[in-house]
């Protein structure tokens, strides 16, 4: 029986949503697919390219990205680029993003760690954090 | 650059059809990019093994074509059974397995009088469906998990624009390539089995060598019959040469050559042989019975005629193709 590291799944889960916006935050500026995928991997954003294609294309056909062929260095490329409706969600998710943030760091300054010494003889308390 | 473009004809024949052009072009100029940074990286032209190198790097035709798909469906019993790569292709496969199974399990029970009632019609037509839904599923979850453990590479030598049948444009679209992959080579094993099953059930069904209800079989049906084992055999030899040994593609290329001249051969013989159906006892032998045998031996030497029109046609193409391999191996040499 084989056995794979948890850790590898719920990395790649993790990084689904937040490729996303990653994506669409660096397309504040416009992109061709392989600068998009050379810019994010410069800010630390590995993304495979036949993950970045797939998703470029879906987010454009929900109406978060515009895009249309070019010229560039006499080479024809496609320009992405957030749409309005594009930066209104990110905004939106940014703000997801942060809430999101917050409460973990106020999970992680709080949580009752002397809790786990205990846990066999003492029935558990209900812990709250900061309102 | 004859790699790249064969490799992006073979993603391409695999994209759905209304947007396949402006994916592969732009797939195309990202896969232009990463090697003009690989030659900058370099300082010389790539060799073509470098080349090859970097195209299954990036991925199998199939996957990368899968990814743009917007039907990402799967099949999951508790866990995953067929992938959404996999998918499209078992959902052809079925959709052409069981109208087959129902058309002929429904034929089987009009031929049959015992069989006219509603519990005997149901329990005949639920079966050969339930059984090839269970067996397809079966064949395609053992594809599905042997894919995962064997990750597909990419062969420019054998894989060839792929069928439309990977896209949403049908069996028809794309046969442009002059080889035959290891896939199609499974599909097309897979159909003649089918066809084999269905007609082994037809078989049972109409019972040639009795006399059901005043009525036997023909000389047309049934002198040739035994020799149909051949054509089906080879046809079922032609694709396990091709995936066992992909290179031998004029080995493959004249059984199916043989498979079908032998049908060619058989079609004509039966129709020469004139009926199908008799009247055992033509002196009393009603109207209505008189009338069935000449429709169905009416029906069969259109059938006849056309299989072995088809099979003629199926000759001339895979004379073609043999011929095209021919010619790209002479001009590789």
């Amino acid at each position: 029986m084989t056995t794979s590291d948890p850790f590898d799944g719920l990395r790649l889960e993790l990084r689904r949503g937040t490729l996303t916006l990653a994506v669409l935050a660096q397309l504040r500026h416009e992109h061709y697919g392989y600068g998009l995928r050379k810019a994010l991997g410069d800010r630390g954003i590995d993304i495979d390219e036949n993950t970045l294609y797939p998703l470029l294309r879906r987010l454009e056909s929900q109406g978060l990205l515009a895009s249309d062929w070019r010229e560039e260095a006499k080479r024809q490329r496609r320009f992405y680029r957030l749409s309005p409706v594009g930066e209104d969600v990110l905004v939106r998710l940014r703000g997801e993003w942060r809430d999101l943030a917050a409460a973990l760091d106020r999970i992680d300054h709080h949580a009752p760690t002397e809790h786990h010494e205990h846990d066999d003889q003492d029935p558990p308390e209900a812990t709250h954090g900061p309102a | 650059m004859d790699l790249l473009d064969r490799y992006l004809r073979t993603v391409r024949s695999a994209l759905p059809t209304q947007t396949r052009d402006d994916i592969a072009r732009e797939l195309g100029e990202n896969l232009r990019d990463r090697i003009d940074d690989r030659v900058d990286e370099l300082g010389r032209p790539l060799t073509e093994a470098e080349l090859l190198g970097l195209l299954a790097a990036f991925g199998h035709p199939l996957e990368i074509a899968s990814r743009f798909r917007p039907d990402q469906r799967s099949v999951a019993f508790g866990r995953q059974l067929i992938g959404p790569v996999v998918f499209p292709v078992y959902l052809r496969v079925l959709t052409i397995a069981l109208p087959l199974a129902t058309g002929g399990a429904l034929l089987g029970v009009l031929l049959d009088r015992d069989a006219w009632s509603l519990g005997v019609a149901a329990g005949r037509l639920a079966l050969p469906l339930a059984l090839s839904f269970l067996a397809i599923t079966v064949i395609f979850t053992v594809i599905d998990r042997y894919a995962a453990r064997h990750p597909m590479a990419w062969d420019p030598d054998t894989e060839v624009p792929l069928p439309g049948l990977f896209a949403d444009g049908g069996w028809t679209g794309g046969w442009t390539g002059a080889a035959r992959s290891r896939l199609q080579s499974t599909l097309g094993a897979l159909g003649v089995l089918v066809v084999a099953v269905v007609g082994a059930a037809l078989w049972l069904a109409f019972r040639p060598w009795t006399s059901v209800d005043g009525l036997t079989a023909g000389p047309a049906w049934s002198e040739p019959w035994p020799w149909l084992v051949l054509p089906i055999a080879l046809s079922l030899l032609a694709p396990v040469v091709t995936i066992v040994t992909p290179a031998r593609q004029t080995l493959a290329g004249t059984l199916r050559i043989t498979a079908d001249g032998l049908l060619v051969v058989l079609a004509l013989w039966s129709l020469s042989l004139g009926t199908w159906l008799l009247v055992a006892d033509p002196v009393s032998a009603a109207a209505d019975q008189a009338r069935l045998t000449e429709l169905v031996n009416g029906a069969a030497a259109v059938t006849l005629a056309a299989t072995a029109i088809v099979s003629g046609w199926s000759i001339a193409t895979e004379l073609l193709k043999l011929r095209r391999q021919r010619t790209v191996m002479m001009a590789a040499i």
